[in-house]
């Protein structure tokens, strides 16, 4: 007979870093799906007017909108992802939100150094790494046991 | 009752088998025929090297001889003299034909040392190799020559000597057994850390006497650089970490530098680089206050290991083996009384290369270390291997059953002592609350308040005293209990590192991880170069993405893709962190103590509302 509550099982072994990182997650999702619903219209409305007569930079406007219309909400989706696998603990999910912060700060850095510092997105992407480190939250996914490491040239007894 | 054995029948009894690595060219012999090839010189502080004794006039007597010199110079023999063009030429030709004369057999190393460590080790390997264009060395030929004189040595008598000496203390008989190797090369012979000009090796055996005064060996333990005290130690009976042949305990000797292994394997070894190792201790100290202070999972591995140079210490066992019942067995020479070769001279025992890290300086002789101070071994053979803390088995009950009736005689004394003292601080209690009230009698009651104090802190130290008794005599008891009923400590239960050779898992790694293992750094500095000269413009990205390839590469290889990630993220996350602060320093400031003072402000409110 199956487990009547599967998720209670689930929500036992879950450490409270991993909701508040997935609850981030689907914060991020929810804000870049905004972001990219936005931009996507703004195309829209560019492309319905009548495209022959757009300059060359009205063009270059329009292709960047879409263009980041559909990034950000790929991104909204993959931060999805990330939440959902993070919520339910499977093992690719820790090193899918920790490559996809690898992304955000290596993007959030080049930004910084260009003068454009994006400072909240950094802060959040600083917070989950750490979170995504904490000693129960890799056991949780069974990254690494805790006390796992050993002295140099030999092994504790 | 067995009749007691002589000193020699005892190290007779126990010496020890060894087992060396097939390609192993120097084994342990005589110190004589090796002196009388030597020539005895002095290194001066100003640089200058004076000849004592000339090769061929040198004998152990004239060795045991006294000399003057000044502060700073060292003593030391000179085995190989330095070879010209033509006999180095001559010795690469011949090499062949020696190794075919000593029967020995090709060393192959199997995975590379490289293979088994990081990249940030192999960067500190890379320039380690360079360090020893700087530092002196045992020159390219002389392992080469060594093998010769050492060959020619063999041809004329076949000889394999150990020198013993045999300690007694508390009811222990340390058997002490030294092998002279005329060299060692593990540098060139084995990819190890050096090369240098004679090799002592050591190991002990330590037995008790039982009841019927037969001697029971209970101990071994063999001499190493990177373990100490307790952790040298393994027990008889360990049949585990430690293998015996009949009573005869094995040794796994490492290839080229000789060290002794209880168990047959690969041993990786690191060497620590002088001055770096404060360095190491500091980022490993900032590590662990990240980790503690943020609860983040504990790295693998300390900062130390990366500015470590490994090496691995091959003890295979698959070739010669010397001992009772083998194909070769010993001479012993028992050192009693001491001999003025082993107790007068205190110079080196091979080249003094001028190595500052003395890697490459030969040793001194079995009682000193290179600077004339003697060795542990030599005036604290228990104590070496932490055995000065330890009875031998059948003194073991009687010191504890020592222990308990002094233990609980103090116990009566105690109890007798805090009652009478008790009562007497009673009587001051009572004669203190009497004064009170009457002001010409304030001196006086000052005078008892404090011997009132100093009598209850004294009554408090013997009531803690008795306290901890009565838990110590619980001990006591248990453990008189366990060896009552037979049991014993577990063998390796005083161990805190174990030394472990390198697992089959280890050991199987790809071809193509050591390959790039072996050319991986070196490729990075060519491209380095490439850059420099072709595009400089591009120096610091073209470094950034052959650094960043290198290291994924290398991550593949080893399964450590997710590890790479993390890393590279914390990293970034790091730098991101720091920015950040710089920005914000005294907002950060200016929030923090806001924050910490509404949280005392809902602290206390907390608390008024009860």
């Amino acid at each position: 007979m199956p487990d009547p509550k599967p998720s209670a099982a689930l929500k036992l072994a879950r450490p409270s870093a991993v909701s508040v990182i997935a609850g981030l997650y689907v914060l991020q999702c929810l804000i870049l799906l905004a972001v990219g619903a936005f931009e996507i219209l703004n195309a829209g409305i560019l492309w319905s007017e009548n495209p022959r007569a757009f300059s060359a930079s009205e063009k270059m406007q329009a292709y960047e909108n879409t263009a980041l219309g559909i990034a950000f909400a790929g991104l909204g989706l993959l931060s999805l992802v990330a939440a959902l696998g993070l919520f339910t603990l499977r093992r690719w999910a820790w090193l899918f939100a920790l490559t996809l912060e690898g992304f955000t700060l290596t993007v959030g850095l080049v930004d910084y150094f260009g003068g454009a510092p994006a400072y909240i997105e950094m802060i959040i992407a600083i917070l989950i790494v750490v979170m995504l480190n904490q000693e129960d939250v890799q056991p949780a996914f069974r990254i690494q046991e805790p006390g796992d490491s050993l002295p140099p040239g030999g092994k504790h007894v | 009752m067995s009749s007691p054995m002589t000193d020699l029948e005892l190290v007779r009894r126990y010496e020890p088998i060894v087992r060396y690595t097939e390609g192993e060219q120097f084994f342990p012999c005589a110190v004589e025929r090796y002196v009388e090839q030597c020539s005895l010189w002095a290194h001066h502080p100003n640089g200058s090297e004076q000849l004592f004794v000339a090769e061929g006039k040198l004998n152990l007597e004239e060795l045991a001889k006294p000399r003057q010199a000044g502060f700073g110079a060292v003593f030391y023999l000179k085995f190989i003299e330095p070879l010209n063009l033509a006999q180095y030429a001559s010795f690469l030709l011949n090499r062949r034909g020696v190794k075919a004369l000593q029967q020995i057999k090709k060393f192959r190393a199997g995975l590379g040392r490289l293979a088994r460590v990081g990249y940030a080790a192999r960067m500190m390997d890379a320039l380690f190799s360079l360090t020893l264009l700087l530092r002196g060395r045992v020159p390219g030929a002389t392992a080469a020559a060594a093998a010769l004189t050492y060959h020619r040595t063999l041809k004329k008598g076949e000889r394999y000597v150990y020198y013993a000496r045999v300690f007694r203390e508390h009811g222990w008989i340390a058997l002490q057994y030294w092998f002279f190797y005329p060299f060692n090369n593990w540098r060139s012979g084995f990819n190890g850390v050096n090369d240098h000009e004679a090799d002592w090796e050591m190991v002990m055996v330590y037995l008790y006497e039982k009841p019927d005064g037969a001697p029971a060996p209970r101990w071994v333990a063999y001499a190493s650089h990177d373990y100490q005290g307790d952790d040298l130690r393994r027990r008889w009976d360990d049949r585990a970490e430690f293998e015996t042949l009949d009573g005869h305990p094995l040794i796994y000797a490492a290839a080229g530098s000789h060290a002794s292994y209880f168990r047959r394997g690969e041993y990786l070894t690191e060497i620590e680089i002088p001055y770096l190792d404060q360095f190491a201790r500091v980022l490993d100290r900032a590590r662990e206050l990240w980790g503690r202070f943020l609860r983040q999972t504990p790295s693998d591995a300390p900062t130390s290991n990366v500015i470590r140079i490994p090496f691995v210490d091959y003890a295979r066992g698959d070739g010669m083996s010397i001992g009772p019942g083998q194909s070769k067995t010993w001479t012993p020479v028992l050192l009693d009384p001491l001999p003025g070769w082993a107790s007068q001279y205190r110079g080196l025992w091979g080249l003094y290369a001028r190595d500052p890290i003395s890697g490459e300086n030969a040793p001194a002789g079995p009682l000193y270390h290179r600077d004339g101070a003697m060795r542990s071994s030599a005036y604290n053979p228990f104590g070496w291997a932490g055995l000065d803390k330890i009875p031998p088995p059948p003194a073991e009950m009687q010191t504890l059953e020592a222990s308990r009736a002094a233990l609980r005689a103090r116990q009566t004394e105690l109890d007798a002592e805090i009652q009478t003292r008790g009562a007497a601080l009673l009587n001051m209690g009572v004669e203190l609350s009497a004064l009170k009230g009457n002001p010409h009698l304030t001196k006086l009651s000052q005078t008892l308040a404090a011997q009132t104090k100093t009598r209850a802190d004294e009554s408090k130290a013997l009531r803690r005293e008795r306290a901890e008794g009565r838990a110590r005599l619980d001990a006591l008891e248990t453990r008189i209990a366990r060896l009552n009923a037979g049991e014993d400590d577990s063998p390796r239960a005083h161990i805190h590192r174990l030394a472990q050779p390198a697992s089959a898992a280890e050991l199987s790694i790809g071809r193509w991880a050591e390959f790039w293992a072996a050319t991986s750094i070196g490729f990075l500095l060519v491209g380095f170069v490439l850059l420099l000269v072709s595009a400089r413009e591009q120096l610091l990205i073209g470094v950034i993405g052959m650094t960043t390839a290198l290291v994924f590469v290398e991550s593949v290889f080893r399964r450590q893709v997710a590890e790479l990630i993390n890393r590279i993220t914390m990293a970034l996350a790091i730098v991101a962190t720091l920015l950040i602060l710089y920005d914000f320093f005294w907002q950060i400031i200016v929030g923090a103590v806001l924050v910490a003072g509404l949280f005392l402000i809902s602290e206390n409110l907390r608390e008024l509302r009860g």
